[in-house]
């Protein structure tokens, strides 16, 4: 019986064994990570992508299997830390947090930028921030057509505040004017906060900041937002009409800050999946996603092939654009 | 001997500044460039003016000095530039612990110090000190070195 | 209201809660102390250690190290001559002077006590008068912001005093460094020569450490050829002891408050304007102007009251409208993002316990950084003791190790030696180099602001002057320029009459 009962177990616990062998994923069998992950992010240590970076990078951690360091390149608008992904080692250990269109707009704007879209490959979208136009809550402008008619009235008069120059919001901007038919006066201001000062302050008519910025000054009943520059309704403000519902026009929210993850090219396709896998588990997490609610960060989960769909699309829209912000 | 005065010196200096400054910015777009084209006018002005009247006060003839105070100046800049310099190479060619421990040892040594017990004590523990402070406690991200990283 | 103060006064009480914060501040005093390392930076490092941490926890321990690194980059301004943030620039002036008196111990306790009253009296003003206080710093606009700018830059005339060709030389080039980089309206990149990191301009802690550690080490070493030995400073004074000497200014503490309350409550000036001009104040207001410069005590108070009261001067925009005033409480928000706070009237209602300890907690950290301070600075009074190549080894690896993790790049070094090689110039001529640091702080303030009040006018420059005068504000802030010009122009005059 005794003797039994151990056998028993030794053939119990061997084909538990096997099972456990034969069940674990293939990604696993080179064993990675076997080291902490860094991950690039191209601006300062306390700005709004650095804070998504490392909220995102504590919860992704579990599902990586080892910590993700955040990295910080800032400088010259990104430039610094998208160079220095495209240039990283290979090998799955260094990772990047990329922002479009910001990606795109220093290769085009300038000259000898040391990347190229292609030294590049998505893994996965993390947010998705549109552009959206707000007014003092005081404003005379009530509705999107006022601002329109106000617009009009005045070509070239009617100032408008955002973060720039040549930033995602100025894009923006130039894409509503040339597709709703207006000429107004961008005012570029260091940022998205001090835009929305300037409209608090009645310093200005208007601004164009990203909606994540907007929203918190939206609750508080100081701004009114008339319009967001997307195709879907903003999950935080969700009275705001897109554009297309406000004006009629389809405007293409090229101007709205995306971030995601992206890799150097070559990293070996196991490493890759894995990778992937762990950014689409995090985008599931309740955790995270409670926390992010919290905080008011806006996720749109994109995978791989979707991001990088996103990616050639917008890449042409921004191309047709960039001209006039030169 | 070489005598002269350190006003007339760095009003020259200004002077020739400003003028191969103005080059440069008066090329660029009016509208980008007001604001330093202003800066550079009122930099050749004031260094024109300090010129002037040290030129024409006698009384600042008194205040010449000799050349050789500045020797030993102008050799400690460049021990601690070139020091800076080969420092921060060799972080980039090995890696940030093991230059900072040479430099911090060479630099004591080329300064003048000679007990080499404090020496290699102060190396070791200054730079594990700031391999604590930066790397573990704020978690900067360390240098990417060629080697050893 | 009281009782959410008596509410946070509770949560305050817990012995997690006061060991954050006095973690907080223990950090805050030595990053403030190195060279190197600014307020910024470590606010920005440290936030990811406080995700884990209850919110109120977490934020204590940022305010604690916000408050105590403000104040202790006065202790190495004070004892080597290098500012350990850029808000200690002013207090360089005085106190290193004061020191080389042998007075260490007195200069610092007076920067001590001046940043603990400056800072409190902040504090009072968050506490019970933010609202008005925001409301009235939205009415600056990009006019206000310009004529601001243009007040500052006169300082630079008050701290060249003795030079002043070469301290207006000094800050002039100030400027033009601060236009290196693209041109904040247009983006037209100046002076970068193709190199992606001057893009956005030289960062000012790597244009400080340069300007000061390096020129300092350079001086140390040529000053110990030269066989002089540092003063062995039998300095064991209690500096408990210059607490009345701090209590006689009480109107040089009040009005250096004032200023700094008001320079932190307008976004996008800071801790260091907030020093420089509270110390042109003093020195017009003093009696004795000529010691100033020369190890004067009023002049370490006014900075240190000042830049200390502007740190809570930039919480009432941050915590009331969700504006922060300068690059740490930008850090600050995200912090309080994270744990999910969003200013403005919501976190007095709904987060009121969470607001009110915070706020409470600054209080306590204005407290600790006495004694700790004190206790730090008792030991590093004892700095000249330290051999000479030990010392300057010391602060070159800092130097380069700060210069790096700013922006996790090398190449800053090279920027730095650049800087740095300007500052010895500066030095061996005998220029100011206060005037340059200023000027860096408020170029691209002036320059972008001036340039913003024409785009928002196009570009009509009649009718940006009829703003300047019309805007009520600006008006005030024109008139008041006016009259220090005119001030400072009677009192320069009165003193070569008293010369000749």
């Amino acid at each position: 019986m005794q003797k039994n009962s151990s056998l028993s177990n030794i053939i119990l616990s061997s084909t538990l064994l096997m099972t456990s062998l034969l069940s674990l994923p293939v990604v696993s069998a080179e064993d990675f990570p076997k080291k902490p992950v860094a991950m690039i992010v191209a601006y300062s240590p306390g700005g709004g992508t650095d804070t998504a970076a490392r909220v995102l990078a504590k919860f992704v951690g579990p599902h990586l299997g080892q910590r993700l360091i955040v990295q910080n390149k800032p400088g010259a608008g990104g430039q610094i830390g998208f160079s220095n992904l495209a240039k990283a080692k290979n090998t799955g250990y260094k990772i990047g947090f990329i922002n479009v269109p910001s990606i795109f707009m220093v290769k085009m704007l300038r000259e000898n930028v040391p990347y190229e879209m292609s030294d590049f490959e998505p893994i996965a979208n993390i947010q998705l921030d549109p552009v959206v136009l707000a007014v003092n809550a005081d404003s005379p402008l009530k509705t999107f057509a006022d601002f329109l008619a106000a617009a009009k009235k005045d070509p070239g008069k009617f100032n408008i505040a955002g973060d720039g120059p040549q930033s995602n919001n100025q894009l923006q901007v130039v894409v509503a004017e040339d597709k709703l038919g207006i000429d107004i006066n961008f005012v570029p201001f260091s940022g998205s906060g001090p835009a929305i000062s300037a409209v608090l302050g009645n310093q200005v008519d208007a601004a164009v900041p990203s909606a994540s910025s907007a929203t918190n000054h939206v609750k508080n009943g100081r701004l009114r937002v008339l319009a967001v520059f997307a195709d879907k309704r903003y999950s935080y403000l969700p009275d705001v009409p897109t554009i297309k519902e406000a004006s009629g026009i389809d405007v293409p929210g090229i101007g709205a800050s995306m971030r995601g993850i992206a890799i150097p090219k070559g990293v070996s396709a196991e490493r890759k999946a894995h990778l992937e896998k762990a950014f689409a588990k995090v985008m599931v997490d309740p955790k995270f996603i409670a926390h992010a609610k919290k905080m008011g960060m806006p996720l749109n989960y994109m995978t791989a092939q979707e991001f990088s769909a996103y990616l050639v699309e917008a890449e042409q829209a921004v191309k047709q654009y960039i001209h006039l912000l030169k | 001997m070489l005598r002269f005065s350190k006003d007339k010196v760095f009003a020259t200096v200004c002077i020739v500044i400003a003028a191969v400054l103005a080059v440069i910015v008066f090329s660029y777009p009016l509208e980008s460039s007001y604001f330093p084209r202003i800066l550079v006018v009122f930099i050749g002005a004031m260094g024109s003016l300090l010129l002037a009247r040290h030129s024409l006060q006698k009384t600042v003839v008194k205040a010449a000095e000799n050349f050789n105070q500045y020797k030993v100046q102008l050799n400690s800049a460049t021990l601690v530039f070139s020091s800076i310099a080969a420092y921060t190479l060799s972080i980039y060619l090995v890696n940030y612990e093991i230059a900072t421990a040479l430099f911090l040892f060479f630099f004591m040594l080329a300064l003048g110090y000679r007990k080499i017990a404090v020496m290699v004590a102060t190396s070791l523990s200054l730079t594990f000190s700031l391999y604590l402070i930066f790397f573990e406690i704020l978690a900067v991200a360390r240098p990417d070195s060629l080697f050893f990283t | 209201m009281i009782d959410n103060i008596l509410l946070g006064f509770v949560t305050l009480m817990d012995v997690g809660m006061l060991s954050a914060i006095a973690a907080g501040v223990i950090g805050g005093v030595l990053i403030g102390m190195l060279p190197g390392l600014s307020s910024t930076m470590g606010v920005a490092l440290l936030i990811p250690i406080t995700f884990s941490m209850p919110a109120q926890m977490g934020l204590g321990m940022l305010g604690g190290i916000y408050l105590a690194s403000t104040y202790s980059g006065s202790i190495s301004a004070i004892l080597l001559n290098i500012p350990g943030t850029s808000a200690a620039v002013a207090t360089l002036l005085d106190g290193h002077p004061m020191s080389q008196k042998g007075q260490s111990t007195r200069a610092i306790a007076l920067a001590t006590f001046g940043s603990c009253i400056g800072g409190m009296i902040s504090v009072i003003a968050l506490l019970f008068i933010a609202p008005p206080l925001a409301e009235f710093s939205l009415r600056f606009g990009s006019p206000e912001f310009f004529l601001l700018a243009l007040c500052g830059i006169t300082v630079i005339a008050s701290l060249s005093a003795g030079a002043m060709e070469k301290g207006l030389i000094a800050g002039a080039l100030g400027l033009l460094l601060s236009t290196i980089g693209n041109h904040p309206l247009t983006g037209f990149m100046r002076f970068t020569a193709d190199i992606p990191s001057l893009y956005d301009g030289i960062p000012l802690v790597v244009a400080l450490i340069g300007l000061y550690s390096i020129p300092e080490v350079i001086d140390m070493i040529v000053r110990d050829k030269a066989g002089q030995v540092p003063i062995r400073q039998r300095d064991n004074a209690n500096p408990f002891s210059f607490l009345p000497e701090v209590f006689r200014q009480k109107v040089n503490i009040l009005r250096s408050s004032l200023i700094g309350v008001i320079v932190g409550i307008i976004p996008g000036v800071g801790c260091s304007v907030g020093g420089f001009i509270s110390y042109d104040a003093a020195k017009r207001a003093s009696k004795t102007p000529e010691k100033f410069g020369h190890g004067s005590a009023e002049g370490v108070i006014a900075c240190e009251t000042a830049n200390n009261a502007v740190t809570g001067g930039t919480l009432i925009p941050l915590m009331t409208l969700g504006i922060p005033g300068n690059p740490v409480t930008a850090v600050l928000l995200g912090g309080l993002m994270i744990h999910g706070l969003t200013p403005g009237a919501e976190l007095f209602t709904i987060n009121a316990d969470i607001s009110y300890s915070f706020i409470l907690s600054l209080f306590v950290a204005n407290l600790l950084f006495v004694p700790i301070g004190l206790f730090v600075a008792k030991y590093c009074v004892k700095v000249t003791l330290i051999p000479m190549p030990v010392l300057a080894a010391t602060i070159v690896a800092l130097a380069v190790i700060g210069t790096f993790s700013i922006r996790g790049a090398l190449e800053d070094v090279a920027i730095m030696l650049f800087i740095g090689a300007i500052g010895f110039i500066l030095q061996l001529f005998g220029v100011p180099r206060a005037p340059m640091v200023l000027g860096l702080v408020l170029g691209t303030l002036a320059e972008g602001e001036l340039a913003r009040s024409l785009a928002i006018v196009h570009g009509d420059w009649s009718a940006f002057g009829i703003q300047l005068v019309t805007r009520p504000i600006s008006l005030v802030i024109l008139i008041f320029c006016i009259f220090a010009l005119i001030q400072g122009v009677m009192q320069h005059r009165k003193k070569s009459k008293l010369l000749e």
